[in-house]
């Protein structure tokens, strides 16, 4: 009787124990500070669905029980408003009032580029998510802002290495006869890009007829266009935010503008849906632009076992939550860099160095090695080392050139991952091509 | 480059007539209530989501969605007169501006819950114009005589009617037209429902020429200001002169150096007839 007491007694204790420890774990929580433009110009340009990214890869994580199975992500939002004064505001408060180890986001290169050195002054981790000038790592040895992302230089450097590998579709042999014109908004995005653009189009010894920055502000682009028409460039490679895009398209076709090829760099030329409702889908359609490939265009057979299906769920999910099942880029960047830094860099934080602390974070990420594939953004991480000259830089990313025809994309370059022909020079049905 | 520039005086003389509509609202309710509406521009953002609305869900024709948003333009505007500016009257000026300066926020964070930070526009395949090596803008073509003819109308309106007699009395001596038997508040009302619905023709104008989001008006209050100050507050001659000499400033600097060059040789433009001539070209010394 007493020995049957005792069994009672124990397994009544086990069953308490069992059940206060989990409530214990499921106490643990981790605070993630997310900061994107949810309101304002960047907004619609990707900010928003940079956000609905990443948290499509918050609830992701948390269904399967948390960090490591051990701390729930509990993210603590703010509107940077698509303006650098309140987004400095808003990144202070989360890494002072709010004290979270970690901000991740930012849509602008205009916002990430201050926003770096005050991570590195507060210690606090920047998770770099969208914004891509080179400015915000280049030569600044930061040791605690990091970036999964690719570069601007890699956005210029794509399109121009994609021209040149096709000179035969031009009708010509030699990359000097091909003219290019580089336009660009005068912010740190479009000159990281439209720096690539022209230190590329040296090297190959193409021919650069024109090139003016502008700022996405404008109401009129005109006079670009009357520059544009008179250079008579087969090239134009253009970098842009939404409604400057939209502007040049419009404005372009009423004044006659012809060219063999139109290229973007991402933010306004990477939502094809969206400046197709905006401004009609004849005035893009043919255009090519540059950025990671969205989730939905990944072959999901080339990835790691198991990052397919986080792909189909993050989808899945993505269409559930925001009825969307053609998701734009960025919200696949949200997504992938989101779940790099949940999935792996905490992990490993918390196996090798036993807790969530930034310096611990740090640490981890310089450690992470993946290879390609080996994430659900296709390509793989190492981040450069504090000595590097873009600490902190993931070297193993690289976006994709796509081509939007008859609304379809396709992934034109690199040839590895291509799936379509790039179709050059541009058709006597776009409202570009010379007839 | 003789024919760059000369297509950029071309579309200097256009962006003319555009910005001269854009400024005469504000002109006119500067002129007659002797308020700075500084959401002007935000009122345009407005009447442009309203013309999208009707247009796209709606499934209202186009045109006939225009002159429902011109309409709703004209409401608003009386709704303005009735819950901002009545009360504020009699106010300094200070609180006047800072009222006024708060609706910016209100009708953005309005335009924000209501229609979300999407760009949305009216994909319209405009015709092209072309004289042998020389295209016109035909969406600034329509604007420009769009304005022309609005303006001209407007003139007639306030030059041969008995209504535009009182809104002018009104404008240029208050006590003088009580003493008539002009009732002001009525003329009040009348102002901005006007300024309301040239707001409201403004971005019927500028459907084909731009996508909108909640932060468009912004660029264009401050376009309309630099016009309005620089031709002389309140003087709507003045203010269309000054619209033909910005835009084709600005439109021709442009092509000879940037745009970015263009908007500072307009702002320069500005601070001198400041300093020279500080009521503007055609204002007078108050």
């Amino acid at each position: 009787m007493m020995k049957k007491c005792l069994v009672t007694v124990i397994a009544l204790g086990l069953c308490v124990g069992s059940v206060f420890g989990t409530a214990l774990a499921q106490d643990k929580e981790f605070k993630l500070g997310v900061l994107f433009s949810m309101t304002g110009a960047f907004a619609p340009a990707g900010g928003l669905a940079g956000y609905q990214g990443t948290m499509v890869a918050v609830d992701m994580i948390n269904a399967r029980g948390g960090i490591a199975g051990q701390y729930k992500v509990v993210p603590v939002i703010a509107d940077a408003q698509s303006n650098p004064d309140t987004s400095i505001r808003e990144g202070q408060r989360l890494m002072t009032v709010e004290n979270v180890p970690v901000v991740l986001g930012v849509f602008s290169s205009a916002i990430a580029v201050p926003l770096a050195p005050m991570a590195e002054q507060y210690k606090k981790i920047f998770w770099v998510i969208i914004a891509i000038s080179d400015k915000v790592v280049q030569d600044r040895h930061l040791n605690y802002t990091f970036r999964v992302q690719p570069t601007g230089s890699q956005w210029g450097q794509s399109t121009v290495t994609m021209f040149n590998e096709n000179l035969e579709k031009f009708g010509i042999k030699s990359a000097s006869e091909v003219r290019v014109a580089v336009i660009y908004e005068d912010g740190p995005y479009g000159s990281s890009v439209a720096a690539a653009n022209k230190e590329k189009v040296k090297e190959f010894g193409m021919n650069l007829v024109m090139e003016e920055a502008y700022s996405h502000k404008t109401n009129d682009l005109s006079s670009l266009i009357f520059k544009l028409k008179s250079a008579k460039p087969d090239v134009i490679l253009h970098t842009g935010y939404f409604p400057d895009v939209v502007l040049f398209f419009r404005q372009a076709r009423e004044l006659g503008l012809k060219t063999k090829a139109i290229a973007g760099h991402g933010a306004g030329h990477a939502n094809m849906p969206k400046l197709a409702e905006a401004a009609g889908g004849e005035l893009m359609n043919y255009c090519f632009n540059v950025d990671p490939a969205p989730a939905q265009l990944l072959d999901r057979s080339k990835l790691a076992p198991g990052n397919g299906d986080v792909v189909g769920e993050f989808l899945k999910r993505y269409e559930e939550k925001f009825k969307d099942n053609n998701p734009p880029t960025h919200a696949t960047q949200g997504f992938g860099h989101t779940w790099i830094l949940l999935n792996d860099v905490l992990p490993l934080a918390l196996e090798k160095y036993g807790d969530l602390s930034p310096d611990s974070i740090r640490k981890a990420a310089l450690d992470i090695e993946i290879p390609d594939g080996g994430t659900p953004c296709g390509y793989g991480v190492k981040f450069a080392p504090p000595e590097h000259a873009l600490s902190g830089q993931n070297l193993r990313s690289y976006p994709v050139v796509a081509q939007s025809v008859g609304g379809k994309l396709s992934i034109a370059w690199p040839g590895a991952l291509q799936t379509a022909q790039p179709v050059i020079p541009l058709p006597a049905d776009s409202p570009y091509g010379i007839k | 480059m003789f024919e760059q520039i000369l297509m950029a005086l071309i579309n200097g003389i256009l962006l003319g007539g555009v910005l001269a509509l854009l400024a005469f609202g504000l002109n006119l309710i500067f002129g007659v209530v002797k308020i700075i509406h500084m959401a002007y521009g935000q009122f345009v953002m407005l009447g442009f989501y309203f013309i999208y609305t009707f247009h796209t869900s709606w499934h209202i024709p186009l045109l006939l969605a225009m002159a429902l948003g011109i309409a709703a333009m004209g409401l608003i505007g009386i709704l303005t007169q009735l819950l901002v500016i009545n009360p504020l009257l009699n106010a300094p000026r200070l609180n006047q501006l800072l009222a006024l300066a708060s609706l910016i926020i209100v009708v953005e964070n309005l335009a924000q819950v209501i229609w979300g930070a999407d760009y949305r526009g009216i994909p319209l395949s405009m015709p092209i114009i072309q004289f042998g090596e020389i295209f016109i803008r035909s969406s600034f073509l329509i604007a420009f005589i769009g304005a022309i003819v609005t303006l001209w109308f407007l003139y007639l309106f306030l030059n041969r009617t008995y209504l535009g007699l009182g809104i002018r009395a009104v404008a240029q001596d208050l006590e003088m037209a009580k003493g008539m038997g002009i009732n002001p508040k009525v003329i009040y009302y009348i102002t901005l429902m006007t300024g309301g619905a040239l707001s409201g023709l403004v971005a019927a104008f500028f459907v084909p020429i731009y996508t909108v989001h909640p932060h468009f008006g912004a660029s264009f209050t401050l376009m309309a200001f630099v016009i309005v100050v620089f031709g002389g507050m309140g003087n709507l001659m003045g203010g269309f002169i000054s619209a033909f000499i910005i835009g084709i400033v600005t439109s021709v600097t442009a092509v000879l150096s940037s745009k970015e060059v263009a908007d500072i040789v307009a702002l320069l433009m500005f601070i001198g007839m400041m300093m020279v001539r500080p009521e503007g070209l055609l204002g007078t010394e108050s």
